[in-house]
């Protein structure tokens, strides 16, 4: 596979006696959109917060750009360029909706508890910089208009923007997105869609989970397909379409939640 | 004295299990017990047991006013607002306990009469001792009575599981809340009326076994009372050790420093796993 | 949070501070001003920690009494000059807060709040314990604490305490706003509404957490020396839990999230008690009964309250949202 960003390798995450990742290895290539799907439960939010540094694996090893970061720290795996958004939207409620993105230029700035405290000229220049580059991200994602509005003023959809827009800002070399389309309607499902394009051909690469099928067959250069922690299938979405196992998974599922 | 110390921490740990509050002002029904034991037994000269009986009810019912007043109100409170709250209303009773009783030092005799001990192997042991550790045999007893056999015990033990699944089943959880400070209240004034004639009290003396009850609590675990009965005893026995060994000004911070230890190295506590943390056996 | 009015406030409150004593002339007032200032300092601190990165502290009694007790021995018994002394007090702090502050910070809630008061009391027993180095319970009594001198004037007399303290005060308060409005203070705020998305964005938030925690203290601290060279005795009474519960109701009462509201919280705690001084003895009531109000109505405190009465009056449509949101 060609110039691998990513690359997990036996990876696993035990709770007690819970698998919720059991021996995961797959790559992502620079440039693609991957994305895992699965059952609740699977252990695709788990294995977010393994690769995102937020848990230690229990097992495995984590490379990014072909170096072992494994054990690294989530604060750390950020600035490293593996950014997120959360299955439950994360945002600082208690900031503007532009202080919510330079947040995210923080690994990219340097002013500290002195330098702040005596406003030295670099650090005046660095702030005005700061601010002129977080509305650039947001000019992206149509919410210019209300960058000095408190973020918990939002409508729910552009809340999910602006994590989006405080993930780009961070400038990702990858980017975990955690069921975005979660609780939109079709048509914002749509607009997420065509969102998570753009955002690839600004050359992030993008490692999505989802349940919306449709949304994940249309964007998706590859799926993996998570089950009880395990991979049971990895492909095209084609192939993952026409997989035995899949549909016996999915299949299942469905007759016995019936 | 670790007998005290378990009796608060079970205060703490039937709050928090129903809760999930640390409440504050433990210690303040401690020292309500304490104070109250001391006017009716010294000055009223009412029969022990009697007195006993009027000073637990009391202090229970002190539990109750704090609950609807201060903790029922509020929806949806950050802990700051719990912790700021059940320390105000521990301040509060401080302050009414002052404004009445005054600042002065209150005790009484022994249960068994004045200064009686028995000898037991040499060491002398005071007879109020047996008396600490009967009341705790009785309450430890009554817990595991209350919670594993009687219906109400079962729903407050379904509502420490899981709250939102226990009020869906109809359980009426505000009402197990209103309970637990009940509970936890009367206990602490069970504590504070049998340790008076032993140590005494003023109205200060609340901080002190608030925090040495916490301590214990967190040391056998937040939530498990077996862990909170043992780590109250192991407590004690500390204190005494130090006391007796090092100097006696440092026979309070010791308690701390194993309370602080306890937090900073294993948070879940001596007998708790952090799974089993919120499934308490007793 | 706008950057650009942070120095119109500021100015208005520097007239206020330097004109106050052509109005108040009874040096008792005037005493009390000070006070008012040395606890706004701690409470400044403490309102970075609570109101900004959203930690609780039970224990900032204890480094207010470091830096008074640094200064009481420093200058007492071994003759430093006492801005050697305030330094010394705020190393000392600084390193206390570093080692106690690491591991409690990375416990929540209800255990932070503990972990710190546990912490308070050990500092108080050991004022109390420490009879040789702190004279005990009854006090430091084995020297008269000196008065300070700064440049070429000694800082004897009711007025020049309080232009020093003040003066002292309105350095550090500009700082502080410096702070709050930088990418500093947002990582404290980013953390105060959620960790673990701070830490995604590559906020190192321990490391966050304890800074701030050794700063507050070293606030604390000078307070403390302040203290020390003002009142010119020290006991351990003044720093034990029951002041760590006072610094927070200050925070709290002015109001979380803004140092205005620690400045307002510490004068109204301060001179409400004075105000109502034939109470002496129920001081401790009345504190009971505004924190047990405050918190029951007023959770905002009295700035947030104001600004809630604010925004009710201007219904601004960012209210429907809120509640809807909330
Ligand atoms: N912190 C935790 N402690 C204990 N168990 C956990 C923890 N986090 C997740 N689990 C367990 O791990 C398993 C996988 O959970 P995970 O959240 O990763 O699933 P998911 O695939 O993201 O599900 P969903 O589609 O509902 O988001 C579940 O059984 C869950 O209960
Ligand atoms: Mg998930």
């Amino acid at each position: 596979m060609a110039d691998p960003i990513l690359e997990l390798k036996d990876v696993c995450r035990f709770f007690g006696g819970v698998r919720a990742v059991d021996g995961v290895s797959f790559c992502v290539s620079k440039g693609q959109i991957k994305s895992i799907i699965g059952p609740n439960g699977a252990g695709k939010t788990t294995l977010f917060n393994v690769i995102a540094g937020n848990m230690k694996p229990t097992k495995g090893n984590i490379r990014l750009q072909n170096r072992n970061v494994t054990m690294l720290p989530d604060y750390k795996m950020a600035s490293l360029g593996v950014t997120r958004t959360f299955q439950t939207i994360k945002i600082f409620s208690n900031m503007t909706v532009l202080e919510n993105v330079m947040i995210a230029r923080h690994p990219r700035s340097r002013a500290g508890f002195f330098s702040a405290a005596f406003r030295f000229p670099w650090m005046r220049r660095e702030e005005t910089s700061l601010i002129r580059e977080s509305r650039k991200y947001l000019e992206f994602f149509d919410l210019l208009g209300k960058a000095d509005h408190p973020a918990h003023t939002l409508p729910f959809k552009e809340q999910r923007l602006l994590e989006f827009a405080r993930a780009l800002a961070n400038e990702p070399v990858i980017l975990l997105a955690d069921e975005p389309a979660a609780g939109l309607n079709t048509r914002e499902t749509k607009d997420i869609a065509a969102l998570i394009k753009r955002i690839r051909d600004t050359g992030v690469t993008v490692l999505l989970v989802e349940h919306d099928m449709s949304l994940v067959m249309d964007i998706s250069d590859e799926i993996l397909v998570l089950d009880f922690g395990k991979k049971i299938a990895e492909g095209t979405p084609e192939h993952i379409r026409k997989n035995d196992e899949v549909i016996a998974v999915y299949l299942g599922r469905r007759a016995e939640g019936a | 004295m670790g007998s005290i110390y378990a009796l608060a921490a079970l205060g703490f740990n039937i709050i928090y299990n129903a809760t999930g509050i640390i409440n504050f002002a433990q210690g303040e029904f401690v020292m309500l017990g304490a104070m109250l034991m001391a006017y009716f037994a010294a000055v009223l000269k009412l029969p022990l047991l009697l007195a006993f009986i009027v000073v637990v009810l009391l202090v229970a019912c002190v539990g109750l006013i704090l609950e609807r007043g201060c903790i029922h109100p509020l929806k949806n409170p950050s802990i700051l607002v719990l912790v700021m709250i059940t320390i105000a209303a521990s301040i509060l009773l401080k302050g009414v306990t002052m404004f009445i009783a005054g600042k002065e030092v209150h005790g009484m005799e022994y249960f068994s009469g004045e200064n009686t001990v028995v000898d037991m192997g040499g060491a002398k042991v005071p007879t109020q001792t047996f008396w600490i550790l009967g009341v705790l045999g009785v309450v430890v007893c009554g817990l595991v009575i209350f919670f594993n056999l009687t219906l109400a015990g079962k729903a407050m033990r379904a509502c420490a599981f899981d709250r939102t699944a226990a009020s869906l089943m109809g359980i009426p959880t505000k009402r197990m809340v209103m309970f637990s400070f009940f509970l936890s209240a009367a206990i602490g004034g069970m504590a504070g009326a049998v340790i008076v004639p032993i140590s005494m009290a003023d109205y200060q003396s609340g901080a002190m076994f608030g925090i040495k009850g916490f301590g214990a609590a967190v040391f056998g675990g937040l939530g498990n009372n077996f862990g909170a009965v043992s780590a109250g005893l192991i407590l004690g026995i500390l204190e005494a050790l130090t006391a007796g060994y090092l100097s006696s000004h440092y026979k309070d911070a010791l308690p701390l420093a194993v309370l602080l230890l306890v937090l900073f190295v294993k948070p879940s506590g001596l007998f708790g796993s952090e799974a089993a943390g919120r499934l308490k056996k007793f | 949070m706008m950057k650009r009015n942070i120095y119109i406030p500021y100015a208005v409150f520097l007239m206020i501070v330097l004109l106050a004593p052509m109005f108040v002339k009874n040096p008792y007032y005037l005493g009390v001003l000070v006070q008012v200032g040395i606890f706004s300092l701690v409470t400044m601190g403490l309102s970075l920690l609570m109101g900004y990165a959203g930690q609780i502290s039970l224990g900032h009694a204890a480094f207010f009494g470091m830096g008074a007790y640094a200064s009481a021995i420093l200058t007492g018994t071994c003759h430093w000059s006492p801005w050697l002394a305030m330094g010394a007090g705020m190393l000392i702090t600084a390193c206390v807060a570093w080692f106690v502050g690491t591991p409690s910070l990375k416990l929540k809630g209800h255990y932070l709040a503990m972990a710190t008061l546990g912490f308070g009391l050990i500092v108080n027993i050991f004022f109390l314990a420490e009879v040789d180095l702190t004279g005990g319970p009854s006090g430091y009594t084995f020297a008269r604490i000196p008065h300070i001198t700064f440049i070429k004037w000694t800082i004897k007399s009711e007025t020049s305490s309080y232009y020093f303290v003040w003066g002292i005060l309105l350095v550090i308060l500009l700082l502080t706003l410096h702070i709050i409005h930088s990418r500093v203070g947002r990582a404290l705020r980013s953390i105060h509404a959620d960790e673990e998305a701070a830490r995604a964005m590559g906020v190192n938030t321990a490391q966050y957490k304890v800074g701030i925690f050794i700063l507050s203290g070293i606030y604390a601290s000078l307070a403390g020396s302040l203290y020390a060279h003002y009142i010119r005795f020290v006991a351990p009474d003044p720093f034990g839990l029951m002041e760590s519960v006072l610094l927070v109701t200050m925070v709290i009462v002015g109001g979380m999230g803004s140092i205005w509201g620690a400045i307002a919280g510490a004068a109204l705690l301060i001179i409400l008690p004075e105000a109502l001084r034939f109470f002496q003895d129920y001081n401790i009531l009345i504190y009971g009964a505004i924190l047990l109000f405050i918190m029951l109505f007023l959770p905002g405190g009295i700035f947030g309250g104001s600004q809630m009465l604010w925004l009710l009056i201007r219904k601004i449509p960012g209210r429907r949202q809120e509640a809807k949101d909330g």
